[in-house]
């Protein structure tokens, strides 16, 4: 393995690495304090994500008017505007993100089915396919 | 030496029509019997074997497990698992066909019985494929099946094979309707894979399936939800094949299953093809994804 292998840091985390990435990537992981860093980086920045409070909005009704608070320098409005954005899209993105990463489940049995099925059209040795699902 | 006596035995052989095949293996479906089944395969994860109760009639064969029966021909299946019943029918246009890399010959006679003969199914002069058919039935009494190496993969043996009684194999009278499966349009994978072509496609539970063939093997690629889960699959470990990791797979005696992941779509693929041409259609198919951290930071938290 030739320098720093960043890119499969992530895949790892994901356990969709083969056993001989792995391997290989642990190997180097040993000797690479870069990429251990990297490594602890990435998967501490998953933990915070998944920490992160789902946020409920203020009662309707309590407005906040220019005439009782004046108004902060243009600049540090237009900052914390940013950043309050940025918490939105991060707190919306986890909801979303929760419900959009629901497994649908493998319908094996079933493919199973449709795959012998259709094999068993073609000429062939119908005894060796249909054991296929049997077994499945 | 060894080799040339090898050459002279390959060459001396005689070379059948495919249509002596097809008419074998026709005659074969025809055949009424019992027996027991046994399947041995020496995957790449190790040896998996399986020994099942099969019955034939009428152009059906079941086969029976403890608690799981399935009958198959012409298309149906019907799948009795657990008290629930399935009952699948395919309606395909496209005619069989065998790989013309494929060299179909009679082969040295092995078991000694006037009653059998030997089929070989040679691939690049390399014996990919051999059956010693019932003379009389041409009911394949066993098959190997050899990998690109010439080691065995996978052996089946019908044994303690006898004639069936008159009686139904199956009651259809309170069957449901088939489900048909329709034929899918704008299918994006590949036309070919390996020396593999596709032959249909169809609408699948939550995708699609496309159904690859070369005559001899075959299976199906079903592109899926990338949000589809691994099922049984998940727990596997992932493994590199065609150079590339990122793969989880499952052998099993009779068909190896295998699922890999795109950035946006799940695969799965069924079938009985040999672990070598196996490799040569993963490289055709689409890869599994290596994205970058960004790239799976940003699926991560929104899906």
């Amino acid at each position: 393995m030739s320098g720093h292998p960043t890119d499969l840091l992530s895949a790892f985390l994901d356990e969709e690495l083969s056993s001989t990435e792995v391997s290989e990537l642990t190997t180097h992981l040993a000797d690479c304090r870069e990429c251990q860093r990297e490594l602890d980086s990435l998967a501490a920045v998953r933990l915070q994500i998944r920490a992160l409070p789902v946020l409920e909005p203020p009662p309707a009704g309590i407005g906040v008017t220019r005439e009782v608070i004046p108004l902060a320098p243009r600049w540090r409005r237009t900052l914390v505007g940013a950043m309050a954005a940025a918490a939105v899209v991060v707190v919306v993105g986890v909801g979303v993100g929760s419900n959009g990463r629901a497994a649908v489940p493998l319908q094996l049995e079933q493919a199973f089915d449709q795959h012998v099925a259709r094999a068993s059209v073609d000429s062939g040795f119908n005894v060796i396919q249909v054991q296929a699902v049997v077994d499945r | 030496m060894t080799q040339s006596l090898a050459v002279l035995l390959v060459t001396m052989m005689t070379t059948l029509p495919t249509a002596d095949l097809v008419d074998d293996m026709d005659h074969a479906a025809d055949a009424e019997f019992v027996g027991r089944q046994l399947v041995v395969s020496w995957s790449p994860d190790g040896v998996v074997a399986q020994l099942s109760e099969v019955e034939q009639s009428g152009g059906m064969t079941m086969v029976k497990g403890s608690d799981h029966s399935v009958v198959i021909g012409q298309g149906k299946l019907i799948d009795d698992y657990g008290g629930t019943t399935t009952y699948v029918e395919m309606t395909p246009t496209t005619p069989w066909r065998l790989w013309d890399g494929y060299e179909v010959v009679d082969g040295e006679q092995t078991s000694g019985a006037d009653d059998s003969r030997t089929v070989d199914v040679l691939e690049d002069g390399h014996l990919r494929a051999r059956f010693v058919l019932d003379e009389a039935s041409s009911v394949p009494l066993s098959s190997e099946i050899f990998g690109g190496n010439g080691s065995l993969y996978r052996y089946t043996a019908l044994i303690e094979v006898g004639p069936r009684d008159s009686a139904p194999m199956i009651d259809m009278t309170d069957m449901p309707p088939p489900e048909v499966r329709e034929m899918a349009q704008d299918v994006a994978l590949p036309a070919s894979a390996g020396h593999y072509w596709r032959a249909d496609s169809y609408v699948a539970a939550g995708g699609i399936q496309a159904f690859y063939t070369d005559g001899l093997f075959h299976f199906s690629v079903f592109e899926l939800s990338r949000k589809t889960d691994g099922g049984p699959l998940a727990d596997k470990p992932s493994v590199e094949m065609a150079g590339r990791g990122g793969y989880r797979r499952q052998y099993k005696p009779a068909a190896v299953t295998v699922l890999w992941r795109t950035a946006d779509q799940s695969y799965v693929l069924i079938g009985d093809l040999p672990p070598d041409h196996l490799e040569l259609v993963l490289i055709d198919l689409p890869a599994p994804d290596r994205a970058n951290a960004l790239k799976r930071a940003w699926r991560w938290v929104f899906g």
